[in-house]
């Protein structure tokens, strides 16, 4: 390597004269040959750094400056080299670097492999990337050298083989994009004529006498969306996912083979058994385009649901149920010319979309859903963004899982090109990779992005590129997790960050609920960078720990009667900013959900058990709920539970009659033990006592009558456990479907029976009432 | 079977041991016809609502013992249905308005109003006893001192308005959180706590009824004044230690050591106060905060704890100006504490700069 290095610091003066006028057929090898070696870190210490040390190294490492005259250089100038960016560049940031080469036509992957042409190396780059370079003798030039390439180039990258390639690919790749946009409009053309002579009012036939003559309005291709008028009509014309694509069609081909067989034979892929298929993935990436296309590829006429019908329980029983074993009679209204109908032959698929979608107001809609795709006589296809929501877990084993991805770069290209041409705008290909970056992978935006633009521009070059990313910025909420992560990893801290105040600000807003909580869950897993030592880190954690305490105080202010909600950006910075600056650096675990919520709910349960708890007692005793707790329970739970410990059967009765002076219920006898905390704690009470005595505990105790203390008056229905009882059945799946006959049958059973329910019911306040006015 | 401090509580005035000016004072007020609004407050354990009770006594006769829970319905000013339990005897209600939280307005609304607003007609008590015959009912209010601001203002007009229907005998801890105007209104009556020798004469009392069998005679070898001093003068807290003792063994033993009872609580919070004593690091506070939610689940207030953990750190600090600064600290934490909704935060934040002042 040292010889190699010597023999460029030879030639370097002899590039500087050449640099003014670089020859105009010069190949980019000569000229990167021109251009100086950059020097490598001396690696040979081979020290091995840890992850955390390196992230560490890269925070502190000087940021860039981003203040530096970006040459302007030929069109495609770049193109057929491959380039690596690695370490951080003084001037440029890293991915402004990295698009700038993509702009000019290089290829930049991130990691350094054998048909890497050329390296861009900054300080600190990673000790790996720089053995590699040494071991494949690669290029490496600094970012002055990468200025320098830019400034020489010559158009289309010179005349290197590798240049003349890329030109030429570039070249055909171009012409079947304007091969494919003709083609479409040919098609498109076509079609219309079709329509034409469909809409030509039908000659005297004989339906068309009595149904009337439906004006079907025409609406012309400039009125329609550009989402709509570019929607693919072909599978073949679909983004990305061609597996997930090739699935769908063939599992929704063999359906009937498969009903056939009663969906017992999973078949080569295993989608055989499953009635029903759930396509999930995020959204903007045709999964609905997919669905209904493949469904009308293979003749199926398609009933869809989505969120904007009411999909209750109900509901769907009424209308989904009845159609599941239908079959269609579009057929017999189609016109002749339809000439892909054959007798009968037509079947529905039943597509619902959106089925995560299914909100508080479908009630039971999804349990119902995943009740019919067991029995469907029709294939259904369901439709998700998020499959890994608990909602969607009753879908997990009754349908075929199809998980669509995003579609990448080069899949997108080539469709977005030709719609461009299209529409007659001039686009450069560099700027959908900018475009698929802000939008993430997201194409019916895309699409919708260009249509925008498109009203203003024609020609979208690479010089607006900055503009548009940044309008283009989908604004995403970040999710809790994120947020977290962001504050109180120490990059947004260090001095060359450009995160103002307000960045910091904003990630709170993105969840000002959660965020707080969040912070104050994990801030104690760091280990703060720049920390002298533990004393140190202490100190910093306690700092945090008074800001999170103070900030409760502001969100009181902010919560309460007084709704300062003014005050929500104070309490931003004291309840996140400020203690996550203090803490901030490597994450040491896991980040954890805010835990504060789970106990909340647990202390408001137990607050409830207590309350509870001293109304029964209160009769007897004279104290109020929290001295109760803290003297009364430990006393009480000795003498409730200490004779059964020690005496097994024989000592429950002295704990009945205890319970019986204080008004207690057996499920009394349970919260009082669960109050124990430590040596007392009620699992480690309840484990000395046999289960054999337990069960005879609870016999005597059912078997004897109790005195109550609390009747209720006013309301004759329900006692307070019957309001505890009703449960949410929004979850329960009930197995209704199937036995649809068996209830008819039972209905004058199940009638008798809730009157003698009634009847109980009835009796009981009575009772009550009776005995309380005495 | 009850536990003794149920068991022995007093029914009458005449049977009350201490605080005898009070009793008398009591006495004399329950025998005239115009019983004042009053206001007891002390600390807990001090017999307060033992006294009110033999009050009651006194007024209506042996009527007021037949109680009676009912649970009533209000509907808030957003339309929702609460929930509220009503104690009861023929002449007088206990309620506790901070059960519904910051609902309690209501409930002094809706409640009052509506008892306030009817006579009493049932005389039987006066026929019988030949006691002068009250017209009013008495309403009990417990915890006044968490009572909102807003309950507290329904409150004023009521208390004159109706004053002919009810009395009220609002029971509280302090009165520093009860408006003014409501203090004017009543007359305020303050329970001290027992003295040590008070409560050692009412254990010796409890222990001969219920013939304890003890190793050396409690009273000489200064047991029972030993149990009663480890109560912090409460008298609640002292016979159920008392009887926990006596539980656990078949014939107690006079020695110091088995006169003190630690709860379960207080056992945890014991050892987390050493533990933050001893170990002050990052990760310890981690674990810390496990045992603070432990407690606070299940209903530990969060400002025993902290009392709790900081006494106990400065009977392990030696260090003078080390404990006023653990005391400065404590007491900012406190007052937060009492500002704030989430008390894991002010634990935590305590602990915290408890290990960096410890430092």
């Amino acid at each position: 390597m040292v010889l190699v290095t010597d023999f460029f610091k030879a030639k370097k003066p002899a590039a500087k004269r050449e640099q003014p006028s670089p020859p105009s057929g010069a190949s980019a090898e000569e000229i990167l040959a021109s251009i100086p070696d950059a020097e490598l870190p001396d690696t040979s210490d081979s020290q091995k750094l840890s992850f955390f040390q390196l992230q560490q190294r890269k925070a502190q490492a000087p940021q860039a400056t981003g203040s530096v005259d970006i040459p302007e250089a030929k069109p495609h100038c770049l193109s057929g080299l491959t380039m690596v960016f690695t370490g951080v560049l003084p001037n440029l940031e890293r991915t402004d670097a990295e698009n700038i080469a993509k702009r000019y036509g290089a290829k930049v992957p991130k990691s350094i492999s054998g048909k890497t042409s050329v390296v861009v190396i900054g300080d600190e780059a990673g000790p790996s990337k720089v053995q590699k370079i040494k071991k494949m003798h690669i290029k490496a030039i600094s970012e002055e050298g990468f200025l320098q390439l830019l400034r020489s180039m010559p158009a289309d990258g010179g005349s290197g083989g590798e240049a003349v390639k890329a030109k030429r690919k570039r070249e055909e790749e171009e012409s079947r994009i304007i091969q494919e946009a003709e083609a479409e409009e040919e098609q498109e053309r076509a079609r219309q004529q079709q329509a034409k002579i469909q809409h030509v009012p039908p000659s005297v036939s004989k339906h068309s006498s009595r149904l009337p003559a439906e004006p079907v309005r025409e609406i012309s291709n400039d009125d329609k969306l550009w989402t709509t008028k570019y929607a693919p009509t072909s599978t073949l014309q679909l983004c990305g996912n061609k597996g997930q694509v090739n699935k769908l069609r063939s599992w929704l081909l063999h359906w009937f083979d498969n009903a056939k067989n009663d969906f017992k034979d999973p078949g080569a892929d295993g989608s055989g058994v499953f009635r029903a298929c759930l396509i999930s993935g995020p959204p903007g990436i045709g999964k609905t385009t997919a669905a209904h296309l493949i469904a009308e590829d293979l003749g199926f006429d398609v009933l869809e649901k989505n969120a904007s019908d009411v999909r209750s329980k109900s509901l769907l029983n009424s209308d989904i149920k009845s159609v599941l074993n239908n079959t269609s009679v579009m057929g017999f209204f189609q016109n002749r010319h339809a000439d892909v109908h054959q007798e009968n032959e037509r079947r529905f698929c039943l597509i619902m979309d959106e089925v995560d979608g299914m909100s508080s107001g479908d009630h039971g809609g999804a349990g119902a859903l995943s009740q019919f795709c067991r029995i469907t006589k029709m294939p259904m296809i369901l439709i998700c963004n998020d499959k890994s929501l608990p909602k969607m877990r009753t879908f997990d084993r009754v349908t075929y899982d199809l998980a669509f991805r995003r579609p990448s770069e080069n899949e997108v290209k080539a469709r977005i090109m030709t719609i461009c041409h299209r529409e007659k705008i001039k686009i450069d290909p560099s700027i959908i990779g900018q475009l698929v970056q802000t939008t993430n992978n997201d194409i019916r935006q895309m699409i919708n992005l260009l249509s925008t633009v498109s009203k203003t521009q024609k020609t979208i070059g690479a010089e607006q590129s900055k503009d548009f990313s940044k309008s283009w910025q989908k604004q995403t909420v970040l999710k809790p997790f994120d947020i977290v992560g962001k504050l109180l990893n120490g990059q947004i801290y260090s001095p060359h960050s450009n995160h103002t105040l307000n960045d910091k600000i904003d990630l709170y807003f993105n969840d000002i609920d959660f965020t707080p909580l969040m912070v104050q869950e994990n801030y104690l897993y760091t280990r703060p960078s720049n920390c002298r030592d533990d004393s140190d880190h202490l100190r910093r954690v306690a700092q945090a720990a008074d800001d999170i305490s103070a900030s409760d105080r502001i969100n009181s202010l902010i919560r309460s009667s007084e709704q300062q909600w003014s005050l929500l950006p104070f309490h931003a910075v004291m309840s996140s900013v400020k203690p996550s600056r203090e803490v901030a650096g490597n994450i040491s675990q896991r980040i954890n959900f805010a835990g504060w919520l789970g106990q909340n709910s647990k202390q408001m349960k137990y607050q409830r058990l207590l309350q509870e708890l001293q109304y029964h007692t209160r009769l007897r005793t004279s104290t109020d709920k929290k001295e109760l707790r803290l003297e009364y329970v430990p006393l009480l739970a000795k003498r409730l539970a200490g004779p059964i410990v020690s005496q097994g059967e024989n000592g429950i009765q002295p704990c009945i009659d205890v319970m019986d002076y204080y008004f207690l219920t057996r499920e009394d006898w349970d919260t009082i033990l669960d109050f124990g905390v430590g040596a007392a704690k009620g699992e480690a009470v309840l484990k000395k006592i046999p289960t054999k005595v337990k069960t005879a505990f609870t016999r005597t105790y059912n078997s004897s009558t109790h005195p109550i203390a609390i009747y209720k008056t006013g309301n004759s229905v329900g006692t307070t456990k019957s309001t505890a009882s009703t449960v949410d059945y929004e979850d329960v799946i009930q197995d209704d479907t199937l036995k649809d006959d068996d209830d008819t049958e039972e209905k004058d059973d199940s009638k008798f029976d809730s009157k003698k329910d009634k009847l109980i019911k009835e009796v009981k306040p009575k009772k009550g009432a009776k005995r309380s006015k005495k | 079977m009850s536990l003794w401090v149920d068991k022995y509580r007093p029914r009458r005035l005449d049977a009350l041991s201490y605080h005898a000016p009070i009793t008398a004072s009591l006495k004399a007020l329950a025998s005239t016809g115009d019983f004042p609004h009053l206001l007891v407050y002390g600390p807990s354990g001090s017999g307060k609502k033992t006294r009110v009770y033999a009050t009651l006594h006194e007024l209506f006769g042996p009527q007021v013992e037949k109680l009676k829970i009912d649970v009533k319905t209000f509907t808030t000013s957003s339309n929702r249905k609460l929930e509220f339990n009503v104690l009861s005897s023929p002449f007088h209600l206990e309620i506790t308005p901070s059960d519904m939280g910051n609902n309690d307005r209501v409930v002094i609304q809706d409640l009052l109003k509506d008892i306030a607003s009817t006579e009493q007609v049932d005389f039987s008590n006066s026929k019988n006893n030949g006691t002068p015959k009250h017209r009013f009912k008495v309403v009990i209010i417990n915890e006044a001192d968490s009572l909102t601001r807003d309950a507290q203002a329904a409150l004023r007009r009521t208390m004159e308005k109706y004053s002919a229907n009810i009395r009220l005998i609002m029971i509280s801890n302090t009165t520093s959180n009860i408006i003014p105007p409501i203090k004017s209104r009543t007359l305020l009556v303050r329970i001290p706590a027992p003295s040590v020798a008070d409560i050692t004469a009412i254990l010796a009392d409890v222990a001969t009824k219920e013939s304890v069998h003890f190793t050396a005679d409690p009273v000489q070898s200064g047991f029972l004044s030993q149990v009663a001093a480890n109560s912090d003068q409460n008298l609640r807290r002292a016979l159920l230690s008392f009887e926990t003792i006596s539980m656990s063994n078949a014939s107690v033993a006079c020695d110091g050591q088995n006169a003190v009872v630690t709860l379960d609580w207080e056992v945890i919070i014991k050892n987390v106060s050493s533990s933050i004593y001893t170990n002050r690091s990052v990760s310890n506070l981690a674990k810390t905060r496990v045992v603070f939610y432990e407690l606070l689940a299940h209903c530990i207030p969060a400002r025993i704890i902290l009392k709790g953990v900081l006494f106990e750190l400065l009977r392990l600090c030696n260090n003078h100006s080390k404990a006023q600064q653990l005391v400065e600290i404590g007491s900012m934490f406190d007052e937060r504490l009492s500002l704030g909704s989430k008390a894991i935060f002010h634990l935590e934040g305590f602990v915290a700069k408890a290990m960096v002042a410890l430092e």
